[in-house]
């Protein structure tokens, strides 16, 4: 079990090594942690951004086109988004297999389809849908409110002071003694 | 949800998904030794307001017994304590501190001893809760955040 081998830094879980958040929390799909679970949307021509507190990620979305190559998975997937109606539905595809463990198991094969829909002024429904044939029977879905905050975004850099994965692994070494 | 493993190997992930995610940067356990607490006397000689974490560095003076040692505790994560109205001036060096925590598994003290920080205690009395809720750390009623 992964999370249990402590040979090295390469080993440990994404979000100890601050690749990206600890969870799922950019996922996709975006699921709350214990904090940092704050989203700034930003949308330009032909793009719509997430960034996301934790981990510092910036989910990109494009507007149309085609996914990317299969022998490419990027952290976080490839999305590409288009408007239903005030629906904001995007499909993530070309998962990184590194993140296929972080909360629930989501294989790289899978996709994610998410929902945004404002559903107040200060309120935006979040809907997601994961399907993979090979790991699950039938789609799954779950949905929770995002729900505006009136305070900034704050930095999170993550690794500057990242005495965890040091002290993790001389743990580690220790018991070995 | 219908879940279906395609491998032996999957199936057991899947059980310690819950597990997992106190597996990653913040499970107190795979750092820290619950059965290791510290009590410590001193006063801060530095504070890194950094991320995840941050560190408050604290001189605990020698005594007969002991030579003086250098201790970093471990506290909140800065945007947190934020969006709590701690910012890094609210502990500055010179300020003598009381300590409670756990100290680092690996128990090094090269070159700075390492602990997990609970609570500080302040010369007036008041206390500031500075670890880190819902991580595994031990349930010591120090956490006004646990129910």
């Amino acid at each position: 079990m992964r999370s249990l081998n402590f040979d090295g830094p390469e080993i440990r879980m994404p979000g100890e090594r601050c690749i990206v958040g600890f969870g799922s929390t950019s996922g996709p799909p975006m699921l709350n942690v214990l904090y940092n679970n704050n989203y700034q949307i930003v949308q330009a021509p032909g793009y719509v951004t997430i960034l996301v507190e934790m981990n510092h990620d910036a989910r990109i979305i494009r507007l149309g086109g085609k996914h990317l190559p299969e022998n490419m998975t990027p952290w976080m997937g490839d999305a590409i988004g288009h408007w239903e109606g005030n629906t904001l539905a995007v499909e993530t595809t070309n998962l990184n297999p590194g993140q296929s463990l972080n909360r629930f198991y989501i294989p790289p094969t899978a996709k994610v389809t998410e929902r945004f829909t404002r559903v107040a002024p200060d309120q935006i429904l979040y809907q997601f849908e994961v399907e993979d044939a090979s790991a699950y029977k039938q789609p799954w879905r779950a949905e929770m409110p995002l729900r505006a905050t009136a305070g900034p975004i704050y930095e999170y850099a993550c690794h500057e002071g990242n005495y965890a994965l040091g002290n993790v692994l001389s743990g580690a070494r220790a018991e070995e003694k | 949800m219908t879940y279906r493993a395609p491998s032996c190997a999957a199936a057991v992930a899947a059980l310690l998904i819950g597990a997992t995610s106190a597996q990653a940067h913040h499970a107190f356990a795979a750092e820290f030794d619950a059965n290791a607490p510290v009590l410590l006397k001193g006063k801060v000689t530095k504070v890194e307001w950094i991320n995840p974490h941050a560190w408050v560095h604290i001189y605990v003076a020698a005594t007969p017994d002991k030579p003086g040692q250098e201790w970093m505790v471990e506290g909140g994560t800065p945007n947190t304590l934020l969006r709590a109205g701690i910012d890094k001036n609210s502990l500055r060096p010179g300020v003598d501190i009381v300590v409670r925590g756990y100290q680092s598994k690996d128990h090094l003290c090269t070159p700075i001893c390492k602990a997990n920080g609970r609570d500080l205690t302040f010369p007036d009395g008041r206390k500031l809760f500075i670890g880190s809720s819902g991580t595994g750390a031990p349930r010591d009623g120090v956490d006004p955040n646990e129910h």
